[in-house]
């Protein structure tokens, strides 16, 4: 955890080279975002060869499916035996987030870029929460130029350490005393609020709060649809109140897209 | 063990419903400005759908409710939190102090 990412050290580079972007991506995943991805896929891993699924089989799913919700309700529901609509209804809930991330991410990493259809479906299939929090709050510094290396070299860290976290925890477990490791899997999540907490846009800022409020309140009572209800409800009101906010500041209103 | 449509074909259709919000996506970012009121809101859903997940993974890990497993995170978040606020919002301050007051409640048996 020595090399913990930190906001400056983004606002001191005027302009990167591509190689430097990409190693400023890489380096900034080195640490906290890779650590945290590396122990959540083992925790992965593990849950997946007690279900009994082969290696091939886990190993691909981390690596086609790249959102841990998903992989676990795909792996539980599978395993109860639950009908197939069912099984990709729950997948599809437990990520849908990845529509409204890809929606707002794509043009973060593409800094203004002019590529395919095929080549940006591809990049988008490496966004995920911690990729997609990491580039709202390191983007803005970069030079636009920039953007998509530092992007590929973040993500590079990112799925390396994903892979290899599932390989481990399927293969021995978690390497770590469970005591050590509820103190590990604490940090990931701890690391991601506390960015998204630090988004800049005051609605951004209400949505978090309503968010993580309502995913908390409802999520007891309705399980893992709470974070789709919590989303659009939290979502929808934190724009309603910017709205009324940037209206009595005078503001004029930006336009429909 | 698992049945053979519980193994890759499932799996496969896993990946599908996964793939096509990541496609929808790139269809939709194609078709709406950044500066527009549906980005904004767009955003907001997302920024909202983050902290949802996050706040209950800190919380509650294993989808466990209960107060008595709950609390330690509870409190331990809260101290990151506020010494978060407290350093001008130095991440590394708030994560490190949270993880420490974790840890410590963790050695301590809670």
């Amino acid at each position: 955890m020595d090399s913990m990412p930190d906001r400056t050290e983004v606002e001191a580079e005027p302009s990167l080279s591509t190689r430097a972007a990409v190693l400023h991506g890489a380096r900034r995943c080195l640490g906290v975002p890779a650590l945290g991805i590396g122990l959540s896929m083992m925790g992965f891993g593990a849950v997946a060869h007690d279900l009994g699924f082969t290696a091939p089989q886990t190993i691909a799913t981390t690596a086609l499916v790249w959102g841990l919700p998903g992989q676990l309700a795909y792996m539980e529901l599978a395993t109860a035996g639950a009908p197939v609509l069912v099984v990709m209804a729950a997948v599809a809930f437990a990520n849908m987030r990845m529509l409204p991330m890809v929606v707002t991410g794509l043009p973060l990493i593409l800094g203004g870029r002019r590529l395919g259809f095929l080549a940006r479906v591809a990049l988008v299939q490496f966004v995920a929460v911690t990729v997609w929090t990491q580039m709202n709050n390191d983007a803005p510094a970069l030079p636009r130029r920039a953007r998509l290396p530092f992007y590929l070299g973040f993500v590079t860290v990112l799925y390396t350490a994903g892979l290899s976290g599932t390989v481990i925890g399927y293969s021995g477990g978690t390497l770590l005393p469970d005591p050590a490791l509820r103190v590990a899997v604490f940090m990931t999540p701890l690391y991601l609020l506390l960015l998204v907490s630090a988004a800049r846009h005051p609605t951004n800022k209400l949505a978090v709060a309503l968010g993580a409020a309502l995913g908390l309140g409802l999520y007891p009572v309705i399980g893992d649809v709470a974070v789709l209800a919590a989303g659009l409800a939290g979502g929808t009101v934190a724009c309603a109140a910017g709205g009324l906010l940037d209206r009595r500041r005078g503001q004029g209103e930006p336009g429909d897209g | 063990m698992v049945e053979p449509l519980h193994g890759w074909g499932l799996m496969l259709l896993a990946v599908l419903a996964t793939f096509v919000w990541r496609f929808a996506g790139v269809l939709v970012a194609g078709r709406i400005t950044e500066d527009g009121r549906l980005f904004a809101w767009i955003a907001a859903v997302a920024y909202a759908m983050v902290a949802a997940l996050m706040a209950r993974v800190v919380l509650m890990p294993r989808g466990d409710t209960a107060w008595e497993t709950m609390w330690p995170r509870a409190l331990a978040l809260a101290v990151g939190f506020v010494l978060w606020r407290l350093a001008g919002k130095r991440l590394v301050i708030g994560l490190a102090g949270g993880v420490a007051a974790f840890a410590v409640l963790v050695a301590l048996g809670y």
